[in-house]
């Protein structure tokens, strides 16, 4: 059977227009069978389906709640860590959260798990930048262990605190106009994010230049990019409100 | 900062009135949209996940409860809570409408 893989743009950001791309795959006959490595939808090729689909966080899913679902038409497609789930119907169906208040405390959990994730990975990551500065100095052996874990934990600091950010702007975005849109995340996503890395970029610089070493200007340069970018992003970001 | 909860403070949303009022007579989930929807016109309708977090939230703060239950299927039920609740909710709504209807006339 023909199926193909098609890129999660992350969910936490693009959810909305991710779930419209899934549609339009559907419309073509390609029908989501379920999500591997994390990162990829995989689809089947089938007849093509006017269906849509609806992505819900919950963390203690029961046989109750698929009941619930199946008995108002949405169909179960896939459950990522029992945590996230991805429903599918027939156009028209009801959507799956009728008041902005359930529809907040759907993204509530969510956030609160990236959260804590964000904050054991920086205290993780403090304590491993910590170890290496010993290891540099003293226990040569571990060095390159150490500098393993620490490229890790970074890694699981972003991936915590990017959607931690992204859930947020969408409960506050929901409280605001009682509904969410992927335009809007994203865009405000990349206006801070580029904020951050601006002025990070521009303090390693400036750190730099102090040491009157030569890649402060590589670094104050891309800082200046970063930063030169931030209005765009910020117009895009209040049009899409 | 943990959100206050809506229930803890004496007051029910939309969908929890219509969700407790409706389990009156114990039903189970899909029955409690259908029946919501039968006698609103359509007007107002429960989608699966709000159903599905309104019922725990109502099971965790005592207003409904779990009658005989198999594994698939929860039959839901309001207590002594929940109806003390229920109507303290319709004398409040009533005052406001006669409130709002006092203008009117």
């Amino acid at each position: 059977m023909k199926s193909k893989y098609v890129m999660i743009n992350g969910l936490a950001f693009s959810e909305e227009s991710d779930m419209e791309k899934l549609k339009n795959y559907a419309s073509q006959g390609w029908i989501l069978e379920d999500i591997v490595g994390g990162f990829f939808y995989k689809l089947r090729k089938d007849k093509p389906q006017n269906i849509v689909y609806s992505l819900d966080y919950q963390l203690e899913a029961d046989g109750e709640y698929f009941t619930i679902f199946k008995e108002a038409g949405w169909k179960h497609v896939l459950s990522v860590d029992n945590q996230m789930h991805i429903f599918s119907a027939q156009a028209g169906t009801k959507p799956i959260y009728s008041d902005s208040k359930s529809e907040i405390d759907k993204y509530t959990c969510i956030r609160n798990q990236t959260r804590r994730g964000t904050i054991y990975s920086l205290i993780m990551a403090i304590a491993l930048i910590g170890l290496l500065v010993v290891s540099a100095i003293a226990i040569r052996p571990i060095f390159l262990i150490v500098l393993a874990l620490l490229v890790i934990h970074i890694f699981i600091f972003v991936f915590n605190f990017m959607p931690y950010l992204a859930y947020n702007s969408r409960i506050k975005q929901i409280k605001r106009d009682g509904r969410c849109k992927s335009e809007t995340v994203n865009n405000k996503m990349a206006w801070e994010s580029n904020a951050i890395a601006g002025v990070l970029f521009l303090a390693a610089g400036i750190l730099n230049l102090i040491n009157k070493k030569y890649s402060a200007a590589l670094y104050m340069t891309l800082g200046i990019f970063y930063i030169a970018l931030i209005p765009t992003y910020y117009k895009k970001y209040k049009k899409s409100l | 900062m943990p959100r206050k909860d809506s229930i803890d403070i004496g007051e029910l949303t939309d969908p929890a009135f219509y969700i407790l009022s409706s389990v009156i007579e114990e039903k189970h989930g899909y029955l409690i949209m259908k029946t919501i929807e039968k006698f609103t016109n359509n007007k107002v309708t429960i989608g699966p996940a709000s159903l599905y977090t309104t019922l725990k939230k109502l099971l965790a703060a005592d207003l409904a409860e779990l009658s005989d239950a198999d594994e698939n299927k929860k039959v839901y039920k309001i207590t002594n809570k929940g109806r003390a609740m229920l109507i303290k909710e319709i004398e409040r709504k009533k005052q406001m409408v006669k409130f709002a209807e006092s203008f009117l006339d």
